[in-house]
């Protein structure tokens, strides 16, 4: 079957999380949005794996679906209701020096099973301290955690976090590795896939020969509900843990992977250069004309990721390797609504319309990709029809991210606003 | 047959390396290559001067040092396991020697060495009147030993303590050197024939020797007096152990042939942590004239922080850290406690120590590193024995060993014992430990303890290994349980770090009362000069950045401390040092996750 997959999101045990982030409140979400499997995130944290022991039943093989008991049905609207499954997963923080340099490196596991994981759990506790946050900080080489995660089963998998984002990543501008093989030496080979990150799409990957061989994929890596999905990968295949990975192990040649959902780079927190105190957003070139020093700080700029891509690319802009996978890049519906109303993505008004829509036309993902413009237009407003139309077309303004800042949405221009109300008039 | 090594060796290293027959005294100081100097000096006697390895013996003071020792010379030498069988503690070398000998002294080979606990038991039954009296007994006791005939008598229950340590074949720690003693002063021709072995004797930390051990030394040493001793009177701190730094500067009296040779170039640290170290130490009196050097780059000034209390103190060390780390997670950067572009630089974890003088400092500390989520280990220098859980499966362990033995367990569990008793040839230790963790609920922590000691007898079956897990049990230190490939921020006591060094190191609690400490009123002058050691030994630690810690406010034991800068502090120039002073509550309180305390 096909389904959307979101992997990789974190429990409130975790810093800077949403307390939200429940599982019957992930259980909702994910029904909202339109997602089969997502992550449970955090499994090492010894509080949230108790919860998954608790609150999640075994479903398929290597799967979970949470107890009937904690489900909120009655609160999701009847055109979103669908079976969610959670598969085990975590991400681990190795701060550590190779070569002399320090490395800052999230990687992220997902485990075949219980056992598995209070395998990986007992080997980490040795390492570090795992109660602090659900995405734990420890001293070890990510060689090492790979190491661990495959002696605690050979089925389970590591993948490197967000691979592109500078202080805490693999290839990032400050972990300075510059290839998947140099991080993980002789147990590279192990490593089925990598997390694209926010902050780059699949093109930008391909114009590395050395990735060629690594299935790219895309997670929300939430830290509140609403952001499940903001990017997810397509399956088509058989909705357990063992498919799951064979997958993502598969040959590019192979239809059971069938391609991500994507933000518009852009919009991620690290797409270009720059220094946010200082306001300084700039692109490789122009960072390569300064120096890579700030020109109002002085200090160095912050490197982001279409840069370091650029310095380790071996191919050009447009390359496409045979077998590539397609991928969607969209822009979340509450952002799009926040766009048509012209107010803030947290408010009422904003919660309330998503609402609506997804009442009269189905889960986000239905929303964004299959719902007819016509149909949004009858049923919810023009303004949402055409900005999704846009969305679709790729026709929208992104004033990119840089140094942790997100990238700056625009769908419509200015002058499409009436004046009196700040809010839409074209089509009225 | 390569001597390459002689080439990395400035002139004096190579002089001490290449002085083979007759007393030597190598006064090495902080950070001056002494480990480099010492292993290179047996594999110069092994490879240059033909002496068979089984003829020397080095004496270390901690298991650490002895196997690194090992690993460096079998290196050297180009093998993959070190030929030398005797590098070792004292304490270690001594019960090798006492499962050999101990026969004529009417002790079974097999004897026992005793946990504190057991020790405590013990002295109870020989007639202490509680538990606390056979504390204040057991500390008088092993304080007597470790003086070994001091003029003072012998004290409380002495005699029957020890009747009943014999009548239960069993040995405390400190008797490991005194069996040794009397087996060699009793029997001649077993001291004759250790010494006949025993022809090349190297000694580390010299100036650390108590009595016994000084005696040990002498009593072994042969008519060559081919002895070499290393050492540095200004790291002397083991006087509350009996230690004796006198000692040490009368080597020359001991033996008047002796060669002296020092080693003054400093390799470790910048050369103003060198400056700020000598500065410290030169007040003392009691000291063997020296001056430390390095030549490497001036390096970073030494940081002198003044701060409102412990918690203020612990929460700066943690940031200063991350700081260095280039933050440790995005929570740095969304909120600018790290500036953006602020190179994550060369460090880990494991590059940073913090060092105080007590270890009801580290509390605090740990909690600071914990809820920062910052990988941090508190190595208080403590043997294993004492930890609880090891007082759990020690007397499991001992009966399975020996089911003969009488053993206060539950008859329960001496029948699941027996059970598992006639595995003994076929399982592991690693299989043992994990069917007693069935037997008797171990918790996580110990038997990720114990199954890191049993890793080192992959190969054996229990029942041959067991007899030296249990002597690992006794010897060994809590150190030896850390999983290598773990990096972590190192908490420990300036006692427990010396011989090791750190990129960069903290030193916190710099206060009156505290550095130097008063135990109780104020301190002697010799108990001042070696508090002034210790603080050497903590700054000499340190290879790059020094951070001096000092708080306006600090509760110690429950009582409040003066709050003024420890008097050391003025020993060391202005021009070495930046200070500054963090006003309480300069920054402003972390907003962080509510749910992060609670587990």
């Amino acid at each position: 079957m096909k389904f959307i997959a979101d992997l990789h999101i974190h429990s409130p045990y975790s810093r800077s999380t949403s307390p939200q982030m429940t599982l019957p409140n992930l259980d909702q979400w994910a029904q909202l949005k339109g997602i089969t499997l997502l992550g449970t995130g955090d499994f090492t944290h010894p509080a949230w794996f108790a919860e998954i022991g608790n609150k999640l039943a075994p479903a398929e093989e290597g799967l979970f679906s949470l107890k009937e008991s904690n489900r909120k049905d009655e609160e999701i609207p009847a055109s979103c209701r669908g079976e969610i499954r959670f598969m085990l997963s975590a991400e681990v923080s190795c701060i550590y020096s190779r070569d002399g340099q320090t490395r800052k490196v999230h990687n992220l596991i997902l485990a075949r099973d219980l056992a598995s994981a209070a395998k990986i759990n007992e080997a980490l506790s040795g390492i570090g301290n795992l109660k602090s946050d659900g995405r734990p900080i420890l001293g070890l080489d990510s060689r090492d955690l790979l190491q661990i995660t495959m002696e605690a089963s050979p089925e389970n998998i590591l993948i490197p976090a967000h691979a592109w984002t500078p202080h805490f990543s693999v290839l990032g501008a400050f972990s300075r590795f510059s290839s998947i093989e140099e991080c993980y030496g002789d147990l590279a080979s192990a490593i089925p896939a990598i997390e694209t990150g926010l902050s780059s799409d699949p093109p930008m990957n391909w114009r590395l020969s050395g990735l060629d061989r690594f299935t790219l994929i895309s997670n929300s890596d939430a830290h509140s509900p609403a952001k499940l999905m903001r990017e997810a990968n397509l399956f088509d295949t058989d909705l357990s843990y063992p498919a799951v990975r064979e997958a993502l192990r598969a040959d590019r040649n192979s239809k059971t992977f069938l391609g991500t959902i994507e933000f518009f780079p852009e919009e991620g927190k690290y797409h270009y250069d720059g220094h946010r105190s200082c306001g300084l957003r700039s692109t490789p070139e122009q960072t390569r004309g300064y120096n890579g020093l700030c020109p109002k700080c002085g200090r160095k700029i912050v490197v982001g990721v279409l840069h370091r891509v650029e310095d380790l690319s071996d191919r050009p802009k447009d390359h496409k390797p045979p077998a590539a996978k397609p991928f969607q890049s969209l822009v979340p519906l509450q952002e799009i609504i926040a766009e048509v109303f012209n107010v803030g993505v947290g408010s009422k008004r904003v919660q309330k319309e998503y609402m609506r829509t997804l009442s009269a036309l189905g889960n986000e993902y239905t929303v964004l990709t299959a719902a007819p413009v016509t149909g949004i237009a009858q049923a919810i407003s023009n303004e949402l029809a055409e900005a999704v139309r846009r969305v679709r077309e790729g026709k929208i303004h992104i004033d990119p991210g840089y140094d942790g800042e997100y990238g700056k949405i625009k769908i419509f221009e200015p002058e499409e606003r009436t004046l009196a109300s700040g809010q839409m008039g074209l089509f009225t | 047959m390569s001597l390459e090594f002689l080439n990395e060796l400035n002139p004096q290293q190579r002089q001490a390396v290449c002085h083979t027959q007759g007393p030597l005294m190598i006064v090495a100081g902080a950070g001056t290559g002494k480990t480099r100097t010492l292993t290179c000096r047996i594999a110069y006697l092994v490879r240059e001067a033909g002496v068979d390895p089984a003829n020397i013996l080095a004496l270390t003071f901690t298991r650490r040092a002895a196997w690194e020792m090992k690993q460096r010379i079998a290196h050297l030498l180009g093998e993959k396991e070190s030929m030398l069988q005797e590098i070792g503690t004292f304490h270690s070398v001594c019960a090798k020697i006492l499962r050999e000998e101990i026969p004529v002294l009417g002790y079974d080979r097999d004897f026992v060495i005793l946990t504190d606990e057991e020790q405590i038991d013990l002295l109870r039954e020989a007639g202490a009147k509680n538990r606390a009296e056979a504390r204040a007994c057991l500390k008088q006791i092993s304080a007597f030993k470790n003086r070994h005939r001091a003029e003072t008598g012998a004290p409380p229950l002495f005699s029957e303590y020890q009747a009943a340590l014999k009548q239960r074949n069993a040995a405390d720690f400190d008797d490991l050197i005194l069996l040794v003693l009397r087996l060699f002063e009793t029997y001649p021709e077993i001291l004759n024939r250790y010494m006949d072995r025993f022809r090349h004797i190297l000694v580390d930390e010299y100036q650390d020797l108590n009595p016994p051990q000084y005696m040990l030394v002498h009593l072994l040493t042969g008519p060559d007096q081919n002895l070499c001793v290393v050492g540095d009177a200004d790291q002397a701190i083991y006087a509350f152990r009996g230690a004796q730094v006198e000692n040490f500067l009368n080597f020359q009296e001991d033996y008047p042939r002796a060669q002296i040779l020092r080693l003054e170039q400093n390799y470790r640290s910048s050369p103003v942590i060198v400056k700020a170290a000598e500065q410290v130490v030169s007040r003392n009196t009691l000291r063997m004239e020296k001056r430390l050097w390095s030549d490497a780059e001036t390096g970073e000034r030494i940081r002198i922080m003044e701060v409102g209390d412990e918690k203020q103190e612990a929460g700066w060390i943690v940031s200063r850290i991350e700081k260095l780390l280039g933050g440790t997670s995005m929570f740095h950067h969304d909120t600018d406690r790290v500036q953006a572009g602020e190179d994550p630089g060369q460090y880990s974890f494991s590059d940073m120590a913090v060092l105080f003088r007590l270890r009801a400092q580290a509390r605090p500390l740990q909690a600071a590193f914990e809820q920062a989520g910052i990988p941090c280990r508190f190595l208080s220098g403590e043997r294993l024995d004492r930890r609880p859980e090891m007082r759990q499966v020690r007397p499991m362990l001992r009966f399975l060993a020996d089911p003969e033995k009488d053993a206060v367990l539950p008859a329960m569990i001496k029948a699941s014992l027996i059970a598992l008793s006639k595995n003994r040839e076929q399982s592991s230790l690693q299989d043992l430990i994990r069917e007693l963790s069935g037997i008797c609920n171990l918790d996580e922590a110990t038997l990720r303890s114990l199954k890191a000691m049993a890793s080192h007898y992959p190969d054996q079956t229990w029942g041959s290994a067991l007899p030296f897990f249990l002597q690992d049990l006794s010897l060994g230190r809590e150190s030896d349980l850390f999983d290598p490939r773990a990096q972590a921020v190192t908490l420990l006591t300036m006692h427990a770090a010396k011989g090791l060094e750190f990129p960069v190191v903290f030193i916190c609690g710099l206060e009156r009362g505290l550095m130097p400490y008063a135990r109780d009123g104020n301190p002697s002058a010799d108990e001042i000069e070696e508090e002034r050691r210790l603080f050497h030994v903590g700054i000499t630690r340190a290879m790059k950045e020094l951070y001096l810690l000092h708080a306006r406010k600090r509760i110690l034991y429950g009582k409040p401390l003066p709050g003024e800068p420890s008097p050391f502090l003025k020993d060391i120039e202005e021009a070495l040092f930046q200070a500054n002073i963090l006003q309480k509550k300069s920054r402003p309180p972390q907003k962080e996750n509510p749910q992060l305390g609670l587990f």
